[in-house]
């Protein structure tokens, strides 16, 4: 079908009779790996205009690995994660076109911070003055979806207020340093609560037949 | 820190990023368990993920460029197939081709036809006829 890129022995291209193998060896936990990572940066990329669901994340991220003839060494690498860097690439990708194509967040998704923070305005984004009634409905759907998700991720830490701290140093921009500084905990106590965060994440947004949601 | 106040998409966008960050590099066991006991199927999801990666497969086979063999086998089934519709038309054509076998509406036609004169000369004979069976 196609000739190969001269090898060296240590890299070899993966072909389709490889990948085919490969997708079927991935256990179902393997899947739901997959699944829970492509729903997170559909989501991502939802906030750029992405229209994608995860499957079309999946279906797109092993056309792009045989598409681009990346390299793929079986006994190293595991295939989950060989997607799963494909799919966080697919997603960069999107956002870089959008920023570069002149994407805007919707107006109406840019507020100000109660501090009056300039910084945290989106320098790069420009609110479209003119989107057409399609998109506008769109943007709003979306828009009032990522805000209660989030805002329902967020209350049901009420009473988890090391989760509501940490929550709201990812919010601010702080890496986990800062936030184990910040809050004197140590690494394992950050990622004790950084996992708690995340198993709620995983179980609210895992249902299936919901469409970037 | 923040208080209730709204979530901006930057603001999620790093909350989606952390989160993204913590799925990669927890173990899928890990996840899929997670995943069960807030209710979802894990087999269903499973299917439909492999099912997506499946495509992908087939999504690229059909970008490639064909082989000479496969391009061989593309027209044997379109000479196949443009000799099949050539034979279903002739058939349809056939219908209008073969003699017609009942005289009845040829006799009707005629008659539609038949001038005057033709009518006159047929109903003397027919009054001939008449007479004779009397």
């Amino acid at each position: 079908m196609r000739k190969d890129k001269p090898q060296s022995k240590s890299e070899k291209v993966a072909t389709v009779e490889e990948i085919s193998d490969a997708i079927e060896q991935v256990s179902p936990d393997g899947w739901a790996k997959v699944y829970a990572f492509a729903k997170n940066r559909a989501r991502f990329m939802a906030l750029y205009g992405g229209s994608v669901d995860e499957s079309d994340l999946v279906q797109e991220a092993i056309a792009a690995l045989l598409q681009e003839r990346r390299t793929w060494k079986p006994s190293q690498v595991n295939f989950v994660g060989v997607l799963i860097g494909a799919i966080r690439s697919i997603a960069s990708n999107h956002k870089a076109k959008s920023l570069s194509s002149g994407y805007s967040i919707p107006e109406s998704q840019i507020t100000t911070t109660d501090e009056g923070d300039e910084s945290e305005a989106p320098t790069a984004l420009h609110a479209d003055p003119r989107p057409n009634q399609e998109q506008t409905m769109i943007r709003a759907e979306r828009e009032a979806d990522n805000v209660l998700r989030i805002q329902k991720l967020y209350s049901s830490f009420d009473r988890d207020k090391e989760a509501r701290d940490v929550m709201d140093g990812w919010r601010e921009g702080m890496s986990g340093t800062e936030i184990m500084e910040v809050l004197e905990i140590d690494r394992k106590g950050y990622e004790t609560i950084a996992k708690r965060i995340r198993r709620n994440s995983v179980e609210r947004w895992s249902k299936v037949n919901t469409h970037v949601s | 820190m923040s208080a209730n106040k709204r979530w901006t998409p930057q603001e999620e966008e790093r909350l989606l990023d952390h989160l993204a960050d913590s799925i990669e590099t927890e173990p899928a066991t890990v996840i899929a368990a997670e995943m069960k006991e807030g209710g979802h199927d894990v087999t269903e999801i499973a299917g439909r993920m492999r099912a997506a990666a499946l495509a992908g497969v087939r999504q690229f086979k059909q970008s490639l460029p064909l082989t000479p063999q496969e391009q061989e086998v593309v027209r044997t089934e379109r000479a196949t197939s443009r000799v099949q519709t050539l034979l279903a038309s002739l058939r349809g054509v056939g219908g209008l081709l073969a003699p017609n076998t009942s005289f009845a509406p040829a006799y009707r036609n005629k008659q539609e036809d038949t001038p005057a004169s033709d009518e006159e000369l047929l109903r003397q004979q027919q009054e001939d006829l008449d007479r004779k069976t009397k």
